[in-house]
C-alpha cells in the first residue's frame, strides 16, 4: 500500500541518518540523566511527611439527634463515643497514620494544623506553609449520620479533582435526609507536595467510601478501618520525567518539518512526488504514520532507559502512559506539518521547532510548576463530579498531556478517569492536524515549484 | 509549426506566459512562448541561464500555473481533473537539480518511484533492471545515493523520469558539472529514447549538446522564442562558410570593432566576400566560403590595419553563432 511505502521511505531515511537517530535518543536520555543526577536522590531517601492545614466548620451532630448517638461508640478512629464531631475525629484519625514500609512505620504520613479563618490558611497554601487545605463543613457530621443516598463530596483543590461519596444506607428512624457536606482539600496544582498530598487523601477518602458503603448498618457502630495507604514516594526525577517524555515527543516536530522542507526545498523530490500518481492525501497518511512509529521507539527507548537505568518505577500503568503519548504525536505531527508548510530551509525550521518546543513545553507544566492563571472557573469535568477551573495553560494540548501522563503513571488513575484531559489533549490536536495537513497540502502540493 | 494531426503532437503550448514578482521586482520570465513538439523527436530548448527554458517547462508539466497560455499534452488539457492520471503516466521529468532520497540506495530510489506509479513489483523491477544497466550503474544499484559521485548522481536522477516508461520525457539541463565521459553516457542514453518511441524535450545552454541531440531547436531568449527549426537550418539562416576566429594582441573593444569593420564585405583580393564578421568573447570572428586558400590575403589585410593575430582557429558555424547573430550577444553573457 503506498502509504506504507511512503512511511516505509521515511523511516529508512530517518535510520540511516545516524545523528538524527543519536539526538532523538541521546538528547532526551541525556536529559533525564541530568535530572536524575540533579534531582535523582529527593524523595528517596526517606518518606516525607505532608503538612496539612485543616479547618474543621463540622457543628457536630444536630442537638435533635445527639442524645440518641451521645452514648454510641461512634469513632472510626477509637471506636469510643465522639466527643466533637466526626469531623474532629477524621482530622485526629489523618494525624495518626504513617507509612506502611517497614523502614518509614513510624513516620507520619501528615503534619495536621488546624486553622480558624479561611483566609489565613489559603494564604499559607500560596506560601507553601502548608502542602494542603483541608475543609469539613459545617453538616459533616449529621451527614454521616444522614439517611438514604445522601452524598457528600470531597473536592480536591479550588481547581482540580472531587470524589463523590455516596453514603452508607442508615435504617435509624431518627435521621433526617436533608444533609449534604462537603471536603474541600485545596492546594496548589502545580506544587509536586500538593499533588503528593492529594493523592494520599484520596486514597484515604476512597477507602472511608469503600468501607462505609459496605458497613451492613447493625444500628451500632460506625466502623471505619483506614487501609494501609500503599503510596511510595516518588522523587523529583520521577516527578519530572513525564515532562521529559512529553518534552521529547513534542521535539520530534522539528525533525519532522526539517524533513519534509528537506523534500521540498534541497533534494526537491516532493517534485517527483507530486508528479507520480501518489495522491496528497496518501502523502500526509504515510508522513503521520512514520511519525507514529518514530515516536513509539523513541518512547520505548525512553521508558526503557529511565527504568532499567535510573530507577524510574512508575506505580501506574506505563501502557496506558503510552498511549497518551501516543496522542500527543497528533499533536507534534500537527506542529511538523505547519512548520513543512511555512519554512523552507531545513535548518531553520529545525532550530524554529526547538524554540517553540521549549517555552511550549515549560508553558505545559513539563518541567516545573507554573503559574495558576483561571480564565473560566468551575468548567473542566475531574475525576470525580465537580468541575475544576479553566486554566490559561489548559489552551495548550500538551498541558493536558503532561497532566494525564502524570495523572496515569505516577498516581494510579485510569485513562478513562482523566477522560477531560485526553479530550482537551485530543480533540485540538486533530483539528490542529487536520489544519496542518491542509495548509502543507496547498503550500507544497498544490502551490508554485519555483 | 505544420499541420501534424493530434496524434502526431505529444505537446502543445499556445501563447504560454508567466510573470514572477510585483512591481519593481517583476520579471515577464516567459512571454508568449507557443510550440508544437512533435512525437518521437528530440526538441531542444536553447538559451542562457534565465532565459525562461526551465519556466517553459515546469508549466508544461503543471508545477507552475501559467499566468496565460494553454499546454496539451496529446491533445488532453492537464487542468482537466479526468485527464491527469493519464497525464501524470504518459510525462517523465528529468529536472536539472539532481533530486534523490540520499540515503537511500540507488535501487530504494527506483523501486519507491516505481511504486509512487503504482507499477507491480516485479515489473518494476524489470523496468529497474534494465535503466541501471542501460544507464551504466550496475555495480552501484546497492549504494546509498550520498556516497555517489557528481556523475553518478546525474545518471541516476536521469533514470528516476524514467521508472514509469513516460512517453514524454521533459529532460532539463541533463548535463552540468558533468566529466566527459558522464556526459557522452547521457548523451547516448537520450539519444536512444526515440527509438523507443518517446519524446524528448531538453532544455540547455549547451549549444553543443542541443546541436547534438536535437532535431529541432527552439532558441530562447529574454521569455521569447526567437527561432526554431533544425539545427542544420538554424545554422544555414545565419549564412554559409566557415567561421574563423583571429585573437588579437591588443584585445581592447574598440580596436576589434574597427577591425571587423573593414574585414565585413572585404572583397578587394578576393572572388567572395567575407559575408559577416564581427566581435565575439574578445575575437574577432569572420565567415568565409573556402576560406584556405584565402587566408593569407585576409591575415595581410588584418595586419594592414595594424593589428598582430596572435592565435587563429577554423571552424564550421555553431547554434552559439546563431544565437549571436540574433541577439548580439554570447550565450554566456
Amino acid at each position: 500500500m503506498l502509504i506504507f511505502d511512503i512511511a516505509t521511505r521515511f523511516g529508512k531515511e530517518l535510520l540511516r541518518l545516524k545523528i538524527t537517530v543519536a539526538v532523538l535518543i541521546i538528547m532526551p536520555a541525556f536529559m533525564g540523566f541530568m535530572f536524575w543526577f540533579a534531582f535523582g536522590a529527593i524523595g528517596l531517601e526517606e518518606a516525607q511527611t505532608y503538612t496539612l492545614g485543616v479547618i474543621n466548620n463540622d457543628e457536630g451532630i444536630a442537638d435533635e439527634l445527639s442524645e440518641y448517638f451521645r452514648e454510641l461508640p461512634l469513632s472510626p478512629i477509637t471506636n469510643s463515643t465522639l466527643d466533637n464531631g466526626f469531623a474532629a475525629d477524621f482530622i485526629k484519625m489523618l494525624s495518626t497514620i504513617n507509612y506502611t514500609t517497614a523502614e518509614d512505620v513510624n513516620k507520619s504520613i501528615f503534619t495536621v494544623e488546624e486553622y480558624s479563618n479561611q483566609p489565613t490558611a489559603i494564604k499559607a497554601v500560596e506560601e507553601r506553609e502548608i502542602d494542603a487545605l483541608v475543609i469539613f463543613d459545617e453538616d459533616y457530621s449529621n451527614t454521616t449520620l444522614s439517611a438514604v443516598n445522601n452524598a457528600y463530596y470531597v473536592e480536591y483543590g479550588i481547581y482540580l479533582h472531587n470524589i463523590s461519596i455516596p453514603i452508607f444506607n442508615w435504617t435509624g428512624p431518627l435521621v433526617p435526609t436533608s444533609y449534604n457536606s462537603t471536603i474541600h482539600v485545596i492546594g496548589d496544582e502545580g506544587y509536586v507536595r500538593y499533588q503528593i498530598a492529594s493523592f494520599i487523601l484520596r486514597q484515604i477518602f476512597d477507602t472511608f467510601n469503600e468501607d462505609v458503603r459496605n458497613l451492613p448498618y447493625s444500628g451500632g457502630n460506625i466502623f471505619v478501618i483506614i487501609k494501609p495507604v500503599t503510596l511510595r514516594d516518588y522523587s523529583v526525577f520521577e516527578m519530572i520525567m513525564p515532562g521529559i517524555l512529553v518534552f521529547s515527543i513534542l521535539m520530534q516536530a522539528g525533525m519532522l518539518a526539517a524533513f519534509l522542507v528537506e523534500e521540498f526545498a534541497e533534494t526537491k523530490t516532493i517534485t517527483r512526488v507530486r508528479l507520480s500518481l501518489i495522491k496528497p492525501y496518501e502523502y500526509v497518511a504515510g508522513v503521520t504514520i512514520f511519525q507514529f512509529v518514530i515516536s513509539l521507539g523513541q518512547m520505548l527507548i525512553l521508558l526503557g532507559i529511565a527504568m532499567l537505568i535510573f530507577q524510574f518505577n512508575p506505580a501506574g500503568d506505563v501502557l496506558q502512559g503510552l498511549l497518551v503519548l501516543m496522542l500527543t504525536t497528533i499533536f507534534t505531527t500537527a506542529l511538523g506539518f505547519i512548520l513543512a508548510g511555512i519554512f523552507t530551509s531545513s535548518d531553520t525550521a529545525g532550530q524554529s521547532s526547538g524554540f517553540l518546543m521549549t517555552p511550549l513545553a515549560f508553558m505545559s507544566g513539563a518541567f516545573m510548576e507554573v503559574p495558576t492563571i483561571t480564565i473560566i472557573p468551575d468548567i473542566v469535568p475531574t475525576p470525580s463530579e465537580l468541575p475544576r477551573d479553566f486554566l490559561l495553560w489548559d489552551i495548550l494540548p500538551t498541558t493536558h498531556a503532561v497532566n494525564s501522563l502524570r495523572s496515569i503513571i505516577l498516581y494510579q488513575f485510569n485513562i478513562f478517569d482523566v477522560w477531560a484531559d485526553i479530550v482537551l489533549l485530543v480533540l485540538p490536536s486533530l483539528i490542529l492536524l487536520g489544519v496542518g495537513m491542509v495548509f502543507y497540502t496547498k503550500r507544497r502540493f498544490m502551490g508554485d515549484i519555483p | 509549426m505544420g499541420t501534424e494531426s493530434i496524434s502526431d503532437v505529444a505537446i502543445e503550448v499556445t501563447d504560454l506566459t508567466k510573470t514572477f514578482g510585483k512591481g519593481e521586482t517583476k520579471v515577464e520570465a516567459v512571454k508568449g512562448v507557443s510550440l508544437k513538439v512533435r512525437k518521437g523527436e528530440i526538441f531542444g530548448f536553447l538559451g542562457p541561464n534565465g532565459a525562461g527554458k526551465t519556466t517553459s517547462l515546469r508549466m508544461m508539466v503543471s508545477l507552475l500555473e501559467p499566468d496565460a497560455g494553454t499546454v496539451k499534452i496529446f491533445g488532453m488539457d492537464p487542468k482537466d481533473r479526468k485527464n491527469q492520471k493519464k497525464i501524470k503516466r504518459l510525462i517523465g521529468i528529468i529536472p536539472q537539480e539532481v533530486s534523490l532520497y540520499n540515503e537511500l540506495t540507488v535501487e530504494e530510489n527506483l523501486l519507491f518511484i516505481a511504486k509512487s506509479y503504482r507499477i507491480p513489483s516485479k515489473e518494476a523491477l524489470e523496468k529497474i533492471n534494465y535503466l541501471i544497466k542501460a544507464i551504466g550503474l550496475e555495480d552501484k544499484r546497492k549504494t546509498p545515493v550520498k556516497n555517489l559521485s557528481g556523475g553518478l548522481k546525474r545518471r541516476t536522477n536521469l533514470i528516476m523520469g524514467l521508472v514509469h516508461d513516460p512517453q514524454i520525457v521533459l529532460c532539463d539541463e541533463p548535463t552540468p558539472g558533468l566529466d566527459p565521459q558522464s556526459r557522452l553516457v547521457v548523451w547516448d542514453f537520450l539519444n536512444n529514447l526515440p527509438k523507443e518511441g518517446k519524446t524528448v524535450i531538453l532544455t540547455t545552454h549547451f549549444m553543443e549538446e542541443a546541436d547534438r541531440l536535437s532535431n529541432r531547436v527552439a532558441i530562447i531568449d529574454h521569455g521569447k522564442i526567437l527561432v526554431l527549426d533544425t539545427p542544420n537550418k538554424l545554422k544555414a539562416s545565419i549564412g554559409e562558410g566557415d567561421l574563423v576566429e583571429f585573437i588579437l594582441a591588443n584585445e581592447e573593444e574598440e580596436h576589434l570593432q574597427i577591425v571587423a569593420t573593414t574585414l565585413k564585405g572585404f572583397s578587394h583580393w578576393v572572388e567572395d566576400p567575407i559575408e559577416d564578421a564581427f566581435v565575439s568573447n574578445n575575437r574577432v570572428v569572420i565567415r568565409v566560403l573556402d576560406v584556405v586558400p584565402k587566408l593569407s590575403r585576409i591575415l595581410n589585410h588584418i595586419e594592414d590595419q595594424g593589428a598582430n593575430v596572435e592565435n587563429m582557429a577554423i571552424r564550421n558555424t555553431t547554434l552559439e553563432d546563431v544565437f549571436i547573430n540574433l541577439t548580439g550577444r554570447a550565450l554566456r553573457d
